[in-house]
């Protein structure tokens, strides 16, 4: 640093540090906690984090005062400890007042361990994005050189990198002559341009592992068991600020070590914060990022907050009705933004009439609730729309959605049905959803007789059967680890096939009826990892290894995965539930559950996510805590704090209706009916059992056709068919038509006025405006035919985006 | 365009250490930097094959055709060119796309470039001169066994690149008729000789490395292809007597992975991630056609022996054989399911074989392209294979091993696996060995007969210096282990010969000892005798002398008795005789006493001699017999240490002699790396020379060829000039003639003018006449009418007046007629004297355009010296830069020579 460069530097730290001064030092964070340097390699970067009592933290590791106890032991070079002899010291960390003693262990600090492939040069392939899809980790690999899809393979790719191709690849002779350092280097072409120097430590690294013979790895190198990033969290204030991110790995042998140079960095939120590859994360734009770190087959991640610089923000106290507020409104206080106000009670009718029951408030129930001059009335209309039978259809619905009941060339009509009427059977009957997806996982018998069965007709393939049971129960797609690690989850190969072998042993036989299945434990059967075809024994995914010595590998599976032991079970539930209220998950999508995609509210989702184990798997009573909470009664408007937040709930989202609902409403508000196949005239859509049932209409506006268990089938995205066919379709005019409704009010000479009235309480479950109600008056007073006028008010209504949208 | 190719390809061939910084800073050119530039930024997308966004950038014409958009570059201006505008990140999207942009001096050298106009290369406006053409088209039995093993000669050992580690193997090949083995390497091929282990030379390849080693069907050449993963692949040709780059093809965009040079030498075929089959000829360098029918990067390809097929493979499996001369499909070979990784033909083109990552071997025959045989070679994937000369073949894989097969696929050998995936093998036909590395880089060779391990090759020899190093402390080692082990051997020897001599002492006193032995003992008989007959004698004598004593008494008696008888009888002549012969008697007696006496006495001290002899002897004899039992007794101590000592001075010697061979065998290497030094390094001063010159060369190229564009200029202006003068000498000739005409015309105006002036006068004496006679008529009239009158109308005189009246008008018409001429001539006058006027004047205008055209000439003329003289010193400018240039080629060639001079000679 040269002297200018440097009084440059102390001039911008005496100016932010004038800048917080505002704020009073609070806490002061020195990371790793304890630090254990485990060869002569090992290096520990130190890094130094305040908080201060405005929330706000700053990276001051550069201005903290590290202080060594025993300097024998230990040198010091910046912020970076290296070892010097064996023993015991502290390391202390001093910043604005506070001090900070952080215990050191040093081992073997004259052992050089020789480098291993699989631990010092496999993360460099991860790290200098040498072995993603669209490099040499494609299937058939890149310009002739292929690695293992985010490094699954190290044996093969150990193998590729040194005798694939007689001497091509590595020189033992000339180390720095072997192409895997002059095309990394962009010494001579590659496609994939330079991806490091010389003088970085990955070529170093990649050097001195060739010089040494390129040796393959000892059979007893420790593991890498899990990772940590440091700090855990922080808030940044303003653009520009930095915070770096340290990354520490921990092996099997008890070792760990910083890993941040081998690590790869992402932002999950690069609008907000952007990271680069020696870790370094700098604030951009307001938000909120999760940033992670890759190392081995761990993704871990910190959560970073952008904070405008110097925002003025004071926290007005607002009345939580439930946990569900209060856990929120923490967050808010994080984020420097105050929830929108309480919506209108005609809005909260609609919308929790259309969320709890999928119908539109009828014109009796709008007076009366507008009416009920109960302080409790909102808490009521929960409780009383939750006992209703709409309520239990939709959820059926939704469930039929993730279990894919629908007729297939393996299912007949009849299965379809009964498996429909199982599932009905059960949220009817409000059985506790662990009940209910054990006695569903776990199921035998013929696919009538025990109708819960269908599940593993539905899907034959044990891989898919697994995945579509960590997608549906756990929300996760561990798909990615069929083929390779999942790239930016904890998910391994190995975990995927021992998962998977809890669907090995499904038996499937004729029953009289050639409709029939039945599915039985077989008792044998494996699943074999693809690298090595190693038989994989059952684990859970992300627990324990269960005896499974002559038992049914699916009940044992089912046990665990519908329980608290499951930390994914409840929680994933509570977020579909969650989903379905707030238009997108506190995890979104809702089966996308990953490391990198972590919730917006990890409180909040663990907090419901216990409530739900709490309350017994009712999932009713969740329903009731969110409905009832404040967060879901805030209204669409925003102020200047939240206009820009679309993630974390400080007001309420608009949501289309979904296609099954609109065709309900727009069948109730026309008083018409509908007749679908397999069910009496005048059910309703969300009443329709098969999936492979569909209309123009449910079709257009995205019915599931539950093909997958994928929560994108449902399709919300907006189309111009769409437009069209409410504009011109044959379902809004028709039913205009059909349902006579205005010819009636004008048969019993209803004034036109509360005609009016009574259309816009019908779709839109408010009265018109004034203004709205005088110029339609003023323009039907026009017409000479007030019936096409009244009906061409009837169908701008269920045109407008108003009615399209739950808001 | 071939000649730049082949002049591009020599200064490649002799530079490929240098880098291109260290040259000097040129005219940017699309050839020498932009192109490279594009090509390692933009072609991944912008090629021939991909063409992003309709644009190619990998050659010249199609930068300058543009893309979907329009223009890419605006000539001379690099600020509105939409490439620069991109590559400057200055407008979207941002060229390359999700990069940074290109380093800023490859920005500002396409900023020179657009800006300077963009210019091709510098020799497009420079003459190059003919280069000469190595032939390596081989004309005589191509794939047929050359008459001399192919070995190279001397090349230089020293590594351009040292790399203490090794990396997986990418190619080994053998040289189907020598021990010669290629190993492809760090921006190197290493050869070895198979036989030796030992290494032969290392090949430069800077491109980077070789996917593929081949040598051609007769052995002389080395194919390698290759290059850098994703920038650049080229196949290089050596020629592997002198290691030089006879060719170097093909301008990839990825390494190459499949190539081969057909039977005949006259077509490269290669082909990679382009997924393109590219087929070249050697005689020009040409492409001659691309198949474009693989779906994936081909991996490997073959001609057949024969030269009339080619097969090639793919990463997916797929095998396509083609004519080669036509690249027609010949058939297309299903059966592989994954990556094609080995094709090799059997020696009579006959069968294919092919081995794939799908772990199979699968055998061909090519009437219909069925199937012959296929079976699993290796489990987990095939990585190589090659059909053996003599119809067996050899694979290694995956599975680590590498194996020995027959054509019917039953397996005769595997070879001691490695420790890591087998890569690459190749038989040795010559010395019937197998060599194979594997993913680490390790390289066994094998007997293939009992699968010994005879060595390993390295694909990272090491730098000279550091083998002279190793060979020097080898010396020092061998020496230091020579030392004490000579040492020793000369002690041990020293021990040896003492030992040996003490024996020989030993041996001595013995032979001494049995000497005095036998001497006494021979004593001790002769004494022993001598002494019992002395004894005998003795006792004889004294028996004799003990009888005879007794009887000289009484003879003495007798004689003096009969003397006194005789005396008394002295004429008793018989008594006198018997005195006398009693006397004679006992002299005699007494004689023969006393002899016998003095004999015994004689004897016996002869006896006692002999005695003292005997009893010398003997003693001699027991003393001896001591002595003898002495040495005896030292002779075989010493006997028996006789042998350890031989052998442990055998021992010693061998060691000492072993240890001296390794010291010498370590000086000789010493001396061996030495000597590849001082030639490492005179080579490479002399391909240091070599550049110098190329450079030098090619300066004066550049120099000659803008001379050439100078000269060229020059003749220009000489010419414009020229031509003034020409036009001058033109002008001047018609001027005079224009004079000579205008004077002409001059003369004839002046001659009308004249008859004009006459004409006039004639006509108005002619009007003044019948004026004249008008005037009279008319007098005559009147007086005529007058007289009619008075007469009364005399008919005669009316008639006669009528007639004068007559007349009168028709003089009167007449000289109407006459004064009309007269206004007539009178304008011909005046256009006669305006046309004399005229035609002096044009005399005069002719004559001065005459004299100006004149002055213009002498001025023209002038004005053409100087370019003329330019000219002449132009012309011998570039006669004198061409000569430069002949100097220099004839400089480099000397070189040339020196270089073959020094790898020839030892």
């Amino acid at each position: 640093m040269t002297a200018t460069l440097r009084y440059i530097t102390c001039l911008a730290l005496v100016i932010s540090s004038t800048v917080i001064s505002a704020a009073e030092l609070t806490e002061l964070h020195a990371y790793p906690s304890d630090i254990g340097l485990y060869n002569s390699r090992d290096r520990q970067t130190i890094t130094v984090q305040a908080v201060f009592a405005d929330g706000l933290t700053r990276d001051v590791t550069a201005e903290a005062t590290i202080t060594v106890a025993d300097q024998n032991l230990i040198k010091l070079e910046g912020t970076t400890l290296a070892p010097t002899a064996d023993g015991e010291t502290t390391v202390s960390v001093a910043f604005g007042g506070k001090t900070l003693s952080l215990p050191v262990i040093i081992k073997d600090s004259a052992v050089t361990p020789e480098l291993s492939f699989k631990l010092d040069i496999m993360p460099i392939f991860m790290k200098a994005n040498c072995n993603t899809g669209s490099c040499h980790g494609a299937a058939s690999g890149k310009d002739g050189f292929r690695l293992s899809l985010f490094g699954f393979d190290h044996a093969g790719d150990y193998q590729r990198v040194t005798r694939e191709i007689g001497n091509r690849r590595i020189n033992l002779a000339f180390p720095h002559e072997s192409l895997m350092l002059t095309k990394a280097t962009g010494a001579v072409p590659h496609t994939g341009g330079t991806r490091f120097r010389k003088d970085d430590s990955l070529y170093t690294l990649m050097h001195e592992w060739i010089d040494a013979g390129a040796v393959t790895d000892k059979t007893d190198i420790p593991t890498c068991t899990k990772i940590e990033v440091y700090p855990k969290s922080a808030v940044l204030d303003g653009q520009g600020a930095t915070q770096k991110i340290t990354v520490r790995a921990f092996y099997s042998n008890g070792t760990n070590r910083d890993v941040s140079h081998l690590a790869f960095f992402l932002s999950s939120n690069e609008n907000s914060v952007i990271i680069d590859q020696d870790g370094t994360s700098t604030a951009q734009n307001r938000g909120e990022a999760f940033v992670m770190a890759r190392f081995d087959t761990h993704t871990v991640g910190t959560h970073i907050i952008v904070l405008p610089k110097g925002l003025d923000f004071a926290w007005k106290e607002i009345p939580e009705n439930n946990y569900v507020d209060t856990l929120l409104h923490e967050k808010f206080k994080k984020l420097r933004i105050i929830p929108s106000e309480l919506c209108s009670d005609e809005e909260f009718l609609r919308r929790a009439t259309l969320d709890i029951t999928g119908r539109v408030p009828t014109v009796d129930e709008y007076n009366a609730f507008l009416a009920d001059a109960d302080p409790k009335k909102r808490d009521n209309l929960v409780d009383s729309l939750i006992g209703r039978k709409e309520f239990v259809e939709l959820w059926v619905m939704k469930w039929a959605e993730l279990l894919t009941i629908r007729t297939t060339n393996q299912i007949s009509y009849k299965s379809m049905l009964l498996y429909y009427t199982w599932l009905q059977d059960k949220i009817a009957n409000n059985v506790p959803m662990n009940v209910m997806v054990q006695d569903l996982l776990a199921s035998n018998g013929g696919t009538f007789a025990n109708a819960a069965t269908n599940y593993y007709q539905n899907e034959r393939d044990t891989l898919k059967v697994a995945e579509n049971v960590a997608q549906v129960f756990m929300g996760m797609r561990i798909q990615c680890a069929q083929c390779h690690n999942h790239p930016f989850d904890r998910w391994t190969m190995d975990d995927y096939y021992s998962f998977a072998a809890f669907f090995s042993q499904i038996g499937r036989k004729s029953a009289e009826d050639p409709r029939e299945i039945i599915v039985f434990n077989s008792g044998s059967g494996v699943v074999r990892h693809p690298v090595g075809n190693r038989v994989m024994e059952p684990k859970f995914l992300g627990g324990d290894t269960p005896d499974v010595q002559g038992k049914d590998r699916r009940q044992i599976m089912a046990n665990w995965l519908a329980s608290n032991e499951n930390p994914y079970f409840a929680r994933n539930l509570s977020n579909i539930v969650w989903a379905h209220f707030f238009g997108q998950g506190i995890i979104n999508e809702v089966d996308d559950v990953r490391v990198s995609n972590p919730p917006v509210n990890v409180a909040l989702l663990d907090t419901l996510a216990s409530k739900f184990t709490e309350y017994n798997y009712d999932f009713k009573k969740i329903v009731r805590d969110i409905c009832t909470s404040r967060a879901y009664q805030l209204s669409t408007g925003t102020n200047a704090t939240n206009e820009k937040d679309t993630s974390n709930f400080s007001h309420a989202a608009l949501r289309r209706m979904r296609a099954e609902i609109m065709l309900d409403a727009i069948t109730q508000i026309t008083s018409t009916s509908n007749k679908f196949p397999g069910l009496p005239n005048g059910a309703r859509a969300v009443q329709i059992a098969n999936g492979n049932t569909s209309t123009y209409f449910l079709t257009t506006f995205g019915r599931a056709k539950r093909e997958t268990v994928c929560a994108c089938e449902v399709k919300m995205e907006p189309n111009l068919s769409q437009a069209l066919h409410m504009l011109n379709g044959d379902t809004v005019n028709s039913k205009i038509q059909q349902g006579k409704l205005i010819p009636t009010r004008l048969g019993e000479e209803v004034p036109i006025p509360q005609i009016l009235e009574e259309l816009y309480i019908r779709c839109l479950c408010r009265k018109p405006t004034e203004k709205e109600l005088t110029n339609l008056v003023e323009i039907i007073a026009q017409e000479e035919n007030k019936q096409q006028a009244l009906e061409d008010t009837f169908w701008a209504l269920l045109n407008s985006r108003e009615f399209l949208f739950n808001h | 365009m071939f000649r730049q190719f082949l002049a591009i390809v020599l200064l490649v061939s002799i530079t490929p250490f240098i880098d291109a910084q260290d040259k000097k800073e040129t005219r940017v050119t699309w050839d020498d930097q932009v192109s490279a530039i594009l090509k390692q930024r933009c072609a991944t997308c912008h090629n021939v094959n991909k063409k992003s966004g309709g644009l190619d950038l990998s050659t010249y014409t199609n930068i300058m055709l543009g893309g979907a958009s329009g223009d890419v570059i605006e000539i001379g201006a690099a600020a509105d060119s939409y490439l620069f505008m991109l590559i400057t990140h200055e407008s979207e999207p941002f060229m390359p796309p999700n990069a940074d942009p290109i380093p800023s001096p490859e920005i500002e050298t396409i900023k020179k470039w657009i800006d300077a106009g963009a210019p091709e290369n510098s020799g497009s406006k420079v003459m190059v001169p003919e280069k000469p053409k190595f032939e390596f088209k081989v004309s005589d039995n191509p794939s047929g066994k050359p008459t001399t093993p192919p070995m190279p000669g001397r090349i230089d050992k020293q590594p351009n690149v040292y790399s203490p580690k090794t990396a997986a193997v990418s190619a080994i090949a053998t040289n189907p008729w020598s021990s010669l083995t290629a190993i492809a390497g760090q921006k190197k091929i290493t050869l070895y000789d198979s036989n030796t282990l030992q290494i032969k030379g290392v090949l430069p390849y800077p491109e980077g490395i070789a996917y593929v080693l081949k040598f051609s069907r007769n052995g002389s050449l080395l194919l390698a292809g290759g290059g850098t993963s994703s920038s650049t692949g080229k196949v290089i040709v050596f020629n592997i007597a002198n290691g030089e780059r006879v060719f170097e093809i093909g301008d990839e965009l990825d390494a190459v992975m499949g190539a081969d040079i057909s039977a005949d030498q006259s077509l490269i075929a290669l082909g990679g991630p382009s997924k393109l089959i590219r087929i070249f000829s050697t005689t020009d360098g040409s492409q001659l056609f691309e198949i474009k029918k693989h779906t994936e990067w081909i991996t490997s390809m073959e001609f057949s022996p024969d030269g009339v097929l080619l097969a090639t493979g793919d990463r997916n499996g797929g095998l396509h054989v083609w004519e080669a001369f036509t690249g027609r499909e010949y058939l297309t070979l299903k059966g592989h399911s994954k990556r094609i990784t080995g094709i090799s033909w059997r020696a009579d083109s006959n069968i294919l074989a092919t081995s794939s990552e799908d772990g199979s071997v699968r055998l061909w025959e090519m009437e219909n392209g069925g199937q012959v045989k296929t079976w699993g070679a290796h489990s987990g994937g095939v990585s190589s294979l090659e059909f053996a000369r003599d119809g067996r073949l050899v694979t290694c894989g995956r599975d680590r091993v590498t194996k020995v097969w027959d054509q019917a696929g039953s397996q005769q050998r595997a070879f001691t696996a490695f420790a890591d995936i087998a890569m690459e093998c190749s038989f040795c036909d010559e010395t019937n060995r197998v060599i194979a590395g594997d993913w680490t880089g390790k390289i066994n060779v094998w007997k293939a007969d009992d699968g010994a391990l005879i060595g390993e090759l390295a694909s990272n020899p090491q730098l000279l210096e550091t083998r002279l190093a190793t060979s020097t402390t080898a010396l020092a080692a061998a020496q230091a282990k020579h030392k004490p082990l000579a040492e020793n051997a000369t002690k041990t020897k020293a021990n040896m010969d003492l030992i040996k001599k003490n024996l020989a002492t030993a041996t001595l006193q013995m032979e001494a000892a049995k000497k005095t032995l036998a001497t006494a003992e021979g004593q001790i008989t002769t004494y022993d005798q001598s002494t019992k007959s002395l004894d005998a004698n003795y006792k004889t004598l004294t028996a004799l002398a003990t009888k005879t004593a007794p009887v000289i008494p009484g003879l003495t008696e007798s004689v003096a008795k009969a003397k006194a008888a005789a005396a008394t009888n002295t004429d008793d002549k018989e008594l006198e005789q018997l005195t006398a012969q009693l006397q004679t008697a006992l002299t005699k007696r007494i004689n023969d006493l006393k002899t016998t006496q003095s004999t015994a006495a004689t004897t016996k001290a002869e006896l006692t001699k002999s005695q003292q002899q005997l009893a010398a002897a003997q003693k001699l004899k027991i003393d001896s017999t001591t002595t003898m039992t002495n040495a005896q007794k030292a002779m075989d101590a010493i006997a028996a240490t006789v042998k350890p000592a031989e052998e442990a001075t055998a021992t010693a010697a061998k060691l000492a002699a072993e240890a001296q061979a390794i010291v010498l065998a370590s000086q000789q290497q010493v001396e061996y790396w030495n000597g590849e030094i001082a030639f490492s390094k005179q080579l490479g001063a002399l391909h240091g020379k070599l550049d110098a010159a190329y450079e030098t060369l090619a300066n004066q190229h550049q120099t000659h060829g803008e001379l050439g564009i100078k000269a060229k200029e020059t003749q220009a202006v000489y010419n414009t000039a020229n031509a003034k003068v020409t036009a001058a000498d033109a002008t001047v000739a018609n001027t005079t003639k224009r004079v000579a005409d205008v004077t002409a015309t001059q003369a004839t105006a002046l001659k009308n003018q004249q008859t004009a002036e006459k004409s006039q006068t004639d006509a108005v004496t002619n009007s003044n006449n019948l004026k004249a006679a008008v005037a009279a008529l008319g007098i005559a009239v009147s007086k005529a009418n007058e007289a009619v009158t008075s007469t009364g109308g005399d008919k005669e005189l009316k008639a006669a007046a009528d007639v004068l009246k007559t007349l009168t008008g028709k003089k009167t018409a007449e000289l109407t007629v006459a004064e009309k001429l007269i206004v007539t001539r009178k304008t011909e006058l005046t256009v006669a004297q305006q046309t004399y006027a005229a035609s002096q004047k044009a005399v005069i205008d002719a004559q001065s355009a005459l004299a100006a055209a004149k002055k213009i000439q002498t001025e023209a003329i002038a004005a053409r010296k100087a370019p003329e003289d330019a000219l002449a010193k132009a012309n011998a400018a570039l006669a004198a830069a061409a000569k430069v240039v002949a100097d220099s080629t004839a400089g480099i060639d000397q070189i040339h020579q020196q270089v073959v001079t020094l790898q020839t000679t030892k």
